[in-house]
């Protein structure tokens, strides 16, 4: 016990604890905002600058300190992806479950992947509100004749696509220019395959959307209620053995959901190792939008409208769209949209996975 | 090799330097010593060797800036700065860094202009984003900063994004989301006092026993002077009537913050928003009780003090 506190008898003493709100915790880490690479040195000296005549200089009351900022022409620092250390999945085999003739021979070759770089922030196409019913993904297999309803339902969806793809033509930003008017949306299906994986009890379902053959740069938007199972979908697949892979995992329910994001890629049947990091989000009510742009060689995933994730490979050029789920996944999704960059124009696809 | 953003590629060397052809290798070997003096660690001297009269390149007064800031002169460090982004509009790093100093100086209007200036340029820089959001939080623009926040993307910027949301949302008084994202921070950072400290606060502004209880016994696991998590524990003592726990936790608190005991000053003198403050008055009545048990621990322990069951564990 400490002694060291004395009270005069004679006096009267008043205690009052106080409970501030600080947040020093925000920027206390040293040189954070130093850690610019733009340290100037003798290398990096400016030509045609003019200066006072003496100095100091005395910093006037009000800056104008929004003057003229120009953004830099040379690459943005490395690492935009964070340091931290990003848990290694082992790496598993798929086995090809039977061959995907239409896709093999037009496999592009294995490129090594590229270093993360900043992707280019996506063009804000518009996203028109479409109203749907939650459904769950449906990896039933069902012969062509047994898909007689789905293509009423397909039909009656390329109407409102034509509408929707007509409207966002329009109010895309640079449309004018870029793309003349929408292309017709062809009424696409879905087609299942399945690939097994070693050391699985159960395949690897995949969902390709037929109508995304050999597209290269497309947006996918859907809204998912998360779930720990997560939704996982596919991208610039050519087979069943070649396909970019990323997939949401609900790793904390709440106001503010915390999500694991990851992402892989599966060449010639071999599965390369999951990158995956950790999103909070902000307030969201049991929905999140999940939008992924293939632009090119970067990818960026953004949820509920804010980038979460960029990363940048150059192995698969081109290839079909669609979900994955392995087994007892049954995400429900709302709102599935598919908005394909092709060459004669803009498609947009609103579907759903019944 | 590229030159970094915000910086051309030099010409010094190469006589190519159109302030004057003979005045560049003397700009040159001035920024070279200077340069050098810094790295030994003599500010002073670096800053002198530059304070001379004559026409500088841009990156003569973002050094002498940088020198000016390593010497506390914050005032002085903006105005090179400034000098800098005048000259040199493109040059991200200068600009900043003025960002920084006026936060620094509480110029937070200013500094966040700064700030939204370079995130515009270079929108994935989540260090400035955390101090745009720390200016934003001075200005009490709260849904900003929580957005401000919300846009931190990197690993490395997670746990204080986190924080920062905390902050805002608990001045929002979304107390449940706070609570979660300071959760978050501390599972990321099992240290961040600040996190327990704000925690307490918030659990202090719905007077909740329990949750006061169990964040300052956390936080003086984590650091065992600390006053916020003192104060907790001795208030909570207080309110359940342990009067020698109380004392106990009250006596260390009394060495750590003896203005604790005097009248409550005005909140305004931490720089915190009057709102902010959570105040909790030690009854005349209580203190005398504490006076008594902490006179009787000091010495003889008083009779009733004797007889006291085993303390409750707070």
């Amino acid at each position: 016990m400490d002694n060291s506190v004395t009270f005069d008898s004679s006096q009267e003493y008043e205690a009052t604890f106080r409970f501030p709100v600080t947040w020093s915790y925000l920027t206390e880490t040293p040189n954070q905002t130093h850690a610019n690479p733009n340290r100037p040195n003798h290398s990096h000296l400016n030509q045609n600058q003019v200066a006072p005549a003496t100095l100091p200089v005395i910093v006037p009351e009000k800056l104008p300190v929004q003057a003229n900022v120009e953004l830099s022409s040379d690459p943005a620092p490395a690492g935009l992806r964070g340091s931290g250390p990003e848990p290694k999945w082992e790496m598993v085999i798929p086995k090809m479950a039977r061959p995907i003739s239409s896709g093999t021979a037009s496999r592009p070759a294995a490129r090594p992947p590229r270093e993360i770089e900043p992707a280019p922030q996506p063009s804000g196409a518009p996203a028109a509100p479409v109203v749907e019913t939650p459904t769950e993904i449906s990896f039933y297999a069902g012969s062509e004749a047994s898909f007689l309803p789905r293509r009423w339902k397909v039909l009656s969806l390329s109407i409102a696509v034509v509408v929707v793809g007509g409207v966002i033509a329009l109010v895309r930003p640079g449309a004018e220019s870029t793309v003349t008017e929408a292309a017709p949306a062809a009424a696409g299906t879905w087609s299942r395959r399945t690939a097994y994986v070693v050391g699985s009890k159960d395949p690897r379902e995949i969902l390709v959307y037929s109508g995304s053959q050999d597209v290269k740069n497309y947006r996918i938007e859907f809204s998912w209620v998360p779930d720990s199972l997560g939704v996982g979908w596919i991208f610039r697949a050519s087979d069943s053995a070649n396909y970019y892979a990323a997939k949401l995992r609900l790793l904390q329910a709440g106001a503010t959901p915390t999500l694991s994001a990851e992402h892989f890629a599966v060449v010639k049947g071999v599965e390369s190792t999951h990158s995956r990091k950790v999103i909070t989000l902000g307030r969201t009510d049991n929905l999140v939008l999940v939008r992924m742009d293939a632009n090119g060689p970067a990818f960026t995933v953004s949820l509920q409208g804010s980038p979460a994730d960029y990363w940048a490979d150059e192995r698969f050029e081109a290839g079909s769209l669609g979900f994955y789920a392995d087994s007892g996944e049954r995400p429900v999704l709302q709102s599935i949209r598919f908005t394909l960059f092709k060459k004669n124009g803009l498609q947009t696809v609103v579907t759903s996975l019944q | 090799m590229t030159a970094p953003k915000g910086f051309r590629t030099s010409a010094f060397g190469s006589g190519a330097y159109s302030s004057g052809a003979a005045a560049a290798p003397a700009v040159g070997d001035l920024l070279q010593a200077a340069l050098a003096l810094r790295s030994q660690g003599r500010f002073q001297d670096a800053l002198d060797l530059l304070s001379g009269p004559g026409e500088f390149p841009a990156d003569v007064y973002t050094l002498r800036g940088e020198l000016l800031a390593e010497l506390g002169q914050f005032t002085d460090a903006a105005g090179s700065y400034y000098t800098a982004t005048v000259s040199a509009p493109g040059n991200l790093y200068a600009r900043s860094h003025l960002a920084s100093c006026l936060r620094r100086l509480g110029r937070w209007e200013e500094a966040v202009q700064a700030f939204q200036a370079v995130l515009h340029a270079d929108p994935h820089r989540d260090p400035i984003r955390l101090e745009l959001g720390d200016c934003l939080l001075r200005l009490n623009r709260l849904e900003q900063a929580l957005s401000c926040f919300d846009q931190c993307w990197s690993d490395a910027a997670q746990r204080h994004a986190l924080f920062g949301k905390g902050v805002v949302l608990q001045r929002l008084r979304r107390f449940d989301e706070a609570e979660m994202a300071y959760e978050r921070v501390l599972a990321l950072d099992g240290k961040a006092e600040e996190a327990l400290a704000n925690l307490i606060a918030m659990s202090m502004e719905v007077f909740d026993l329990e949750r006061v209880w169990r964040y300052s016994r956390r936080l003086v696991e984590i650091n065992p002077r600390s006053v916020p998590g003192l104060q907790g524990l001795t208030l909570v003592a207080v309110e359940r009537g342990d009067m020698q726990t109380a004392a106990r936790h009250f006596s260390t608190l009394a060495e750590q913050a003896p203005e604790t005991l005097r009248p409550a000053r005005d909140p305004r003198e931490d720089g915190a928003a009057p709102d902010d403050i959570i105040e909790y008055r030690v009854s005349r009545k209580a203190m005398e009780r504490l006076q008594e048990f902490m006179r009787g621990q000091a010495g003889q322990p008083p009779a009733q003090a004797a007889a006291q069951p085993a303390p409750r564990r707070y």
